[in-house]
């Protein structure tokens, strides 16, 4: 079997072949060793010659943000079309990761539950008070079934009635109070 | 003045220090994140020709306590961020959704620049900050009708003005109130009160009879017959025959009570059901597309359930208990006063256990629940998917996925059923406790002959003391079963009160005849707050004539489609049917004259004429036929052995998917309207097929408005005019020549094309 990992021609970025700089506005963008972007599928006789250039404001998203947060990060245009894949954040180093982080953690903000203060359910919707890594906060989300996603067997996702999210990293770690509290969840 | 957030008196200062005229702003509003990404206090002001962005916190400087006791606080604000854009500057003024915040940036010199951050908490007033922006820009002022027609203020909560988490239920969750609901419960109420009165009546009738039985049975029993002296001394046949006809009576009542509360529940779950689905079916389409239709149908079904044993079951015995446990009390009371308060000693200390009890028991059910929905849901999803279990030999681990779930489903139900069975007995024996006491107390005082006791007095009391324990019992779980009806009355009224999103207008325009003129005007529209699906699009169709839609896969074809037909509300802008928006049609109007072939077919179960006739029930045999004829369906049809009466369905005929998109297809020419939609609706037959129902279609259109979508170019082979649709926006328009000619992006999709025709030889 040919393999088809060789087939995808999927394209890597590494600190060999690109560069992380910031727009005057300070917003993350890259500049890249690679052939030209195609803007047109059907345009013949195109010079394919890898080279660098300057992809100007690039967008970051994870792949699998649960399992590898820093790994396979996927390097986007403002309309979602792919330039490549970063494997693994420390394929960069300096600067370079610095603003990929940064950008990163911008992206995927989500207080992490530290604590469960009280939770409350009535009539279909539960009342929450915890504390995160980012201070004091309550919340009321519908339907718990739906909005706790359980990720793994230990990580819960949280969505409340807004659709903001809410981390808990290791329902084990939590306080003995805390996990008792949530425990009808899991 | 738009006043999304009304700013603290410390914020308003702060701004007006600032040299900026707060009476003069057009939009005050508040975010929670600030530029670096980290929670803050965000708030914005637009005016004329500016945004000013101010971030920081709000701190309280000092406190002083007024002489009446209560606390003088002075709020201050401290600036982390402040920040004014020239309105004129700013091009592309947008909202980026995030995970789970947002940005708001435009470009400034061509560079992005950021506006503020958001949480989805402010989602949709980020978006409201962008319209109006883009209005100030482009007309220098903003619509506030047009701001406000696009929900901003009926959408929320008139008590705390928060917006309603989800605009098909208008419930806040932040203070949603009992009162209302059990408001609306008493007119559920009257609704049944026929019923409900007719059952309390035969159900007092019954307790009446059995609070009879212990006095006839054991004070007169024992004290007047078989007391010397007693007025009815020795009768013992007489009283036999006495006690006899009271059970007798007591019988067949409640035979008559068990026939009526049959009746009744039929009659209320029926009644009940039918107006669920009465509301469901009025309900718009997004209701449908946000919830799941496997539970809402279950939903539907449980929740009558409860809320006709709530009315017929529940709330009589409580009455009913209520009145028993009273009647009961007061009888012993005058038995034996002192002897009733020793006996119901241990009443409170079982309640109070009762209640910890349930709590205990409530989180166990809860967790049993839970566990077992998702070992039904994985049942449910292992089964509709066996195709691909099996074609990839994965039966072993799901197997061993349902084992764990299963597993754990049967640990949480093994684990109510141990603890039930060690603690219900001891709470029980806790509460019989009382009547040892009584047997002690009262055998004592007989044997004394004090308190007036003899030995039929004790009897009877203790008879009715044992008749205590049923309304004792029912009254401990009655918060419990409570609890439970409000929160199935609470997703009946979810339902009931769901905003319908798609209305007829107040006075719909009816047009009896139907030129056909379709026109759409910028409009936009997003199925998700902040995530345009249609973005700015206008074109227009003349009467008689056919518009083609092209573009990829999600481009938002089909969108368009389901905004004509209305099962959606456009965002922004119009679309006219003859000139009249269609806004203003009536419903009646609109679905006379409008008629899609969609891509999803569906078919419902029954016969293949049942499926044609569906939107014309009383269309004749031959126009059912010559319908089909037309949809080519008909070939299929007579082959089958009962032709137009195959069942269709589940466990019957299966159809392909072409003959399903005929079917439907004959199912529209037989409504026969002005305007016709083929989205899609050849997608699933070969170019040969296709081709014959187009060519039958052309003679049935002609004089007809057509809009067909596909992403196959031949499909739109006799299109006057097409529309490039890519990212919902509209780069492209004209007739196929004009098109080919741009060299766009219709170009290149001919191009592709024709390149897979050249590609296995065909050459033009």
């Amino acid at each position: 079997m040919k393999n088809f990992l060789d087939l995808a021609e999927l394209k890597y970025f590494t600190s060999d072949n690109a560069k992380m700089y910031k727009t005057k506005n300070g917003f993350a963008a890259m500049k890249a060793f690679m052939p030209p972007i195609k803007k047109d599928d059907l345009a013949e006789g195109q010079d394919n010659t890898p080279d660098w250039q300057d992809l100007g404001r690039v967008y970051f998203h994870r792949m699998f943000p649960f399992d590898a947060p820093d790994e396979f990060i996927s390097v986007l245009d403002k309309d979602g079309n792919e330039y490549g894949i970063i494997r693994n954040i420390t394929d960069f180093s300096g600067e370079d990761a610095d603003i990929i982080n940064e950008f990163l953690a911008r992206k995927y903000l989500c207080p992490e539950i530290t604590k469960v203060i009280s939770l409350k359910e009535k009539l279909g919707y539960s009342y929450w008070e915890v504390e995160t890594d980012k201070g004091k906060m309550s919340f009321s989300m519908h339907d718990t079934y739906r909005n706790i996603a359980r990720v793994s067997d230990t990580r819960l996702v949280l969505t409340d009635v807004d659709g903001n999210r809410f981390g808990i990293k290791d329902v084990l770690a939590l306080d003995s109070k805390s996990y008792r509290k949530i425990e009808l969840y899991l | 003045m738009i006043n999304l957030e009304k700013f603290p008196a410390a914020i308003s200062e702060y701004f007006t220090a600032k040299g900026i005229d707060m009476l003069g702003a057009l939009m005050t509003m508040k975010s929670d994140i600030g530029a670096d990404s980290v929670y803050k206090d965000v708030y914005i002001v637009v005016d004329t020709e500016y945004v000013t962005v101010a971030e920081g916190t709000v701190v309280f400087k000092h406190e002083r306590i007024r002489s009446d006791g209560n606390p003088v606080r002075a709020e201050g604000f401290v600036e982390a961020r402040y920040e004014r854009f020239m309105l004129s500057e700013l091009e592309e003024i947008k909202v980026e959704q995030l995970i789970s915040t947002g940005r708001v940036t435009a470009l400034r010199d061509n560079e992005p620049v950021l506006i503020f951050n958001f949480s989805s908490t402010y989602k949709h007033d980020a978006g409201l900050f962008c319209r109006a922006a883009e209005s100030l820009k482009k007309d220098g002022k903003i619509d506030e009708e047009k701001l406000k027609d696009s929900d901003y203020e009926k959408n929320s909560c008139p008590k705390c003005g928060r917006r309603y988490p989800d605009p098909d239920r208008k419930i806040c969750p932040k203070c949603m109130d009992k009162v209302r609901l059990i408001k609306k419960l008493s007119k559920l109420f009257l609704h049944y009160k026929r019923y409900i009165l007719l059952i309390l009546l035969s159900l007092s009738l019954i307790s009446m009879l059995g609070a009879i039985t212990p006095y006839v049975s054991n004070q007169i029993f024992y004290a007047d017959v078989l007391k010397e002296g007693g007025r009815y001394y020795g009768k013992i046949l007489n009283i036999i025959l006495v006690m006899i006809a009271v059970r007798v009576a007591s019988l067949l009542i409640s035979l008559l009570n068990g026939a009526i509360s049959a009746k009744v529940s039929a009659e209320v779950t029926y009644d009940l059901r039918k107006n669920i689905f009465e509301t469901l079916s009025r309900l718009s389409l997004s209701f449908f597309t946000n919830r799941q239709t496997g539970g809402l149908m279950t939903q539907i079904n449980n929740d009558s359930t409860m809320i006709y044993w709530f009315f017929c079951d529940g709330f009589p015995y409580f009455v009913l208990n209520i009145v028993q446990l009273i009647v009961f009390m007061i009888i012993m009371f005058i038995i034996n006063p002192i002897l009733t308060v020793y006996a119901f000693v241990t009443v409170p200390i079982f309640f109070i256990s009762f209640k910890f009890i349930f709590l205990i028991f409530d989180k166990m059910y809860a967790k049993s629940w839970s566990r077992r929905r998702s070992f039904n849901s994985l049942i449910a999803d292992v089964l509709n998917g066996m195709r691909v279990v099996k074609s990839f030999s994965r039966e072993d681990d799901e197997m061993k996925r349902f084992d764990k779930r299963s597993k754990l489903s049967a640990d949480a139900d093994a684990d109510i059923g141990i603890k039930s069975a060690k603690i219900f007995p001891m709470l029980f024996f806790l509460l019989k406790i009382g009547s040892y006491i009584v047997w002690g107390i009262g055998g004592w005082q007989v044997m004394k002959g004090t308190g007036g006791m003899d030995y039929a007095k004790l009897a009877t009391f203790i008879a009715y003391f044992g008749l205590i324990y049923g309304p004792l019992e029912f009254l401990a779980d009655v918060s419990n079963w409570w609890s439970e009806c409000l929160n199935s009355l609470q997703r009946l009224f979810e339902i009931t009160d769901a905003n319908v999103e798609v209305k007829e207008c107040e006075n719909p325009v009816t047009l009896d005849k139907v030129k056909g003129d379709v026109e759409f005007r910028n409009v936009s529209f997003s199925y998700i707050e902040n995530r345009k699906v249609i973005d700015n699009i206008s074109f227009e169709v003349p009467s008689g004539s056919t518009l083609g839609i092209v573009g990829h896969t999600g481009a938002g074809k089909s969108t368009l489609a389901n905004l004509l037909t209305r099962l959606y509300n456009t965002e922004d802008g119009e679309i006219l049917i003859d000139g009249v928006n269609i806004k203003d049609l009536s419903f009646e109007t609109l679905r006379r004259s409008v008629a899609i072939v969609s891509q999803e077919t569906y078919l419902f179960r029954g016969s293949i004429l049942e499926n044609i006739k569906y939107a014309c029930p009383e269309a004749t045999e031959d126009q059912v036929i010559a319908a089909s004829v037309i949809a080519s369906a008909h070939s299929f049809i007579v082959k089958y052995p009962d032709g137009y009466h195959t069942q269709i369905g589940f466990g019957n005929k299966e159809l392909s998917g072409g003959e399903r998109q005929r079917i439907s297809i004959a199912r529209a020419i037989l409504k026969n309207p002005q305007i016709l939609i083929l989205d899609e609706a050849t997608a699933a037959m070969d170019t040969q097929t296709e081709r014959q129902i187009q060519e039958a279609l052309n003679r049935l259109t002609k004089g007809k408005t057509t809009i067909i979508i596909a992403h196959r170019l031949s499909t739109l082979r006799d299109a006057d005019n097409l529309i490039v649709i890519e990212n919902g926006k509209m780069p492209e328009s004209g007739t196929a020549k004009e098109l080919l000619k741009k060299k766009g992006v219709y170009y290149n999709l001919y191009k592709l094309q024709a390149d897979a025709l050249k590609t296995i030889g065909i050459e033009d």
